[in-house]
């Protein structure tokens, strides 16, 4: 793939952390190189503490690297903007706002109050939270806060979707659920998403693309394509042989991440 | 949540046991005095305290004295609000203003602010000036600590998704940091009532022809007693009614709060 093609390229980015007792630098990602086209669905896999969420942050501006080069659309990436929609495993909902105006406060540049409350009403019916609008973030389970924070995302209309394991604190039921309705929403409306998570099976049944990432300092060890056809189909996936045999493959190339990550711990 | 649907009992049950210390007090006092335990000169029965009050607040000069006192915590504690709310948010957001701020109120905290009132006296006047100025010298650092403590305590992923929408920082500190801060807010502007009452009283106690605090100690020098208890409880009921209204206000304004 031409560099120049990519939506997202990443060369050489390392990132290093002061520890706060010893005062020395922690490398958390170690030079890494990744090129994500546009409107790619790409998974990042890897063990804790792999530096997969500091290249989320990264990416979205919010901590700046310490060598290397991110370019977004062949610009240097910049400070924090609606173009990257990002999303937290803890919602980061505002809990003083009800849920239309959480979805509210992501819409920007509408002509009129009323468009704004439309457009986020629109967004909370595509979460299937109709009926919740007047709710507060604390009413709410975890899956409806997330599905909150995902129109909220949705709501300033960004190019790249960056999720930090946005339902690593779900059971597993809604975890599921929230899969396929993220499938669902991201199927009928393409957008670059990176997807940060611990679970091989999400990464199997979500992305088109699974990057598997080394103990810290992270690096790529693995970057591997799911050939699986779309839209996907839940149910078919846990008997699926491709599927399967990713899902082995995907878990032997953790495991031995994270079995060197306990070592090095 | 089946705490719930015991909750209105319990709470009218709470409610009973507030006015039941008060008729206690008051039942205490009437009988302590009308049975010769204490010099009724010093200390009056309640029911003739209530009617002596009654008769002041009628005849409208403790409703005058009142007026003065409320008008002095209010512009007094408005102040603190309002200087006090924009310092705090800018001491956690901003380095520069942490440095500079930090010392003046190490040093500031542990000034003993009554002995501020001769001062406030020289420098603004025996009528309302020196005690609006006691009045924000005191609600002043409670605002600022409080608002210091929970805007520097704002969720780092609220922020970033605030970046991330788009807003400016100076949005993000009216957007985000102030409410984020606000049940912290709330718990100073408690603190804050509480010594503006205080203050105001005992400024007009040493230096004032008006306010409930000369009401008191001209009671007392003119040998009125039951204005003296009048005044103090007239004062009391100040202080209660206060504290109902901040617990009041922060209960509509926090709902979103656990």
């Amino acid at each position: 793939m031409a560099a120049s093609a990519a939506k997202i390229v990443v060369r050489g980015l390392a990132k290093e952390f002061a520890d706060r007792t010893t005062g020395r630098a922690v490398p958390a990602i170690g030079g890494l190189d990744l090129d994500v086209l546009a409107r790619e669905f790409v998974c990042l896999l890897g063990p804790s503490g792999c530096g997969k969420s500091t290249l989320l942050y990264v990416l979205g501006g919010f901590v700046s690297a310490t060598a290397g080069t991110v370019l977004i659309d062949g610009k240097p990436v910049g400070p924090p903007g609606p173009d990257r929609g990002i999303i937290f495993q803890e919602y980061a909902l505002f809990p003083w706002l009800t849920v239309l105006d959480n979805v509210m406060y992501g819409i920007r540049g509408a002509a009129s109050p009323a468009e704004r409350r439309a457009r986020a009403e629109a967004l909370i019916a595509k979460v299937h939270l109709n009926g919740f609008e007047g709710h507060y973030p604390r009413h709410l389970s975890g899956g409806m806060k997330q599905r909150v924070a995902i129109a909220r995302t949705l709501a300033h209309d960004p190019d790249i979707l960056l999720a930090d394991e946005p339902f690593g604190a779900l059971d597993t039921q809604t975890r599921t659920l929230m899969q396929e309705e993220l499938l669902r929403i991201w199927e009928a409306d393409r957008k670059t998403i990176l997807f940060v998570t611990h679970s091989v099976e999400e990464a199997v049944i979500l992305a088109d693309r699974v990057v598997v990432m080394t103990a810290r300092p992270g690096r790529i060890k693995a970057d591997i394509a799911v050939p699986l056809p779309r839209p996907r189909d839940y149910d078919a996936l846990v008997r699926d042989p491709v599927a399967i045999e990713l899902r082995a493959e995907l878990w032997r190339l953790v495991k031995e991440e994270v079995v060197r990550a306990r070592g090095a711990g | 949540m089946s705490a719930a649907a015991a909750r209105p009992a319990w709470r009218a049950l709470l409610r009973l046991r507030r006015g039941y210390s008060v008729l206690l007090v008051l039942a205490a006092w009437e009988t302590a005095s009308r049975a010769g335990a204490v010099n009724t000169f010093l200390l009056p029965p309640a029911s003739e305290v209530l009617v002596n009050l009654w008769n002041l607040a009628t005849e409208g000069r403790l409703l005058f004295h009142l007026a003065e006192s409320l008008l002095r915590v209010a512009a007094g504690l408005g102040l603190a609000v309002a200087a006090g709310i924009p310092l705090g948010l800018w001491k956690a957001r901003s380095r520069l203003a942490d440095a500079v701020l930090d010392p003046v109120m190490a040093f500031w905290f542990p000034v003993p602010k009554v002995g501020l009132i001769p001062l406030a006296l020289l420098f603004f006047g025996f009528a309302h000036g020196s005690k609006i100025a006691l009045v924000f010298a005191d609600a002043l650092l409670p605002l600022v600590v409080a608002t210091y403590h929970g805007a520097l305590h704002t969720d780092r992923r609220l922020i970033w998704s605030a970046r991330a929408m788009g807003d400016s920082e100076r949005r993000i500190l009216w957007r985000v940091v102030l409410p984020a801060a606000l049940p912290q807010i709330f718990t100073g502007l408690r603190l804050a009532v509480t010594v503006s009452l205080l203050v105001v009283f005992l400024a007009e106690m040493v230096a004032s022809s008006s306010g409930l605090g000369h009401v008191m100690i001209y009671a007392l020098r003119t040998l009125e007693t039951k204005d003296v208890f009048s005044a103090l409880v007239t004062i009391s009921l100040i202080a209660f009614l206060a504290d109902w209204l901040v617990i009041q206000a922060r209960r509509r304004v926090l709902v979103w709060h656990a």
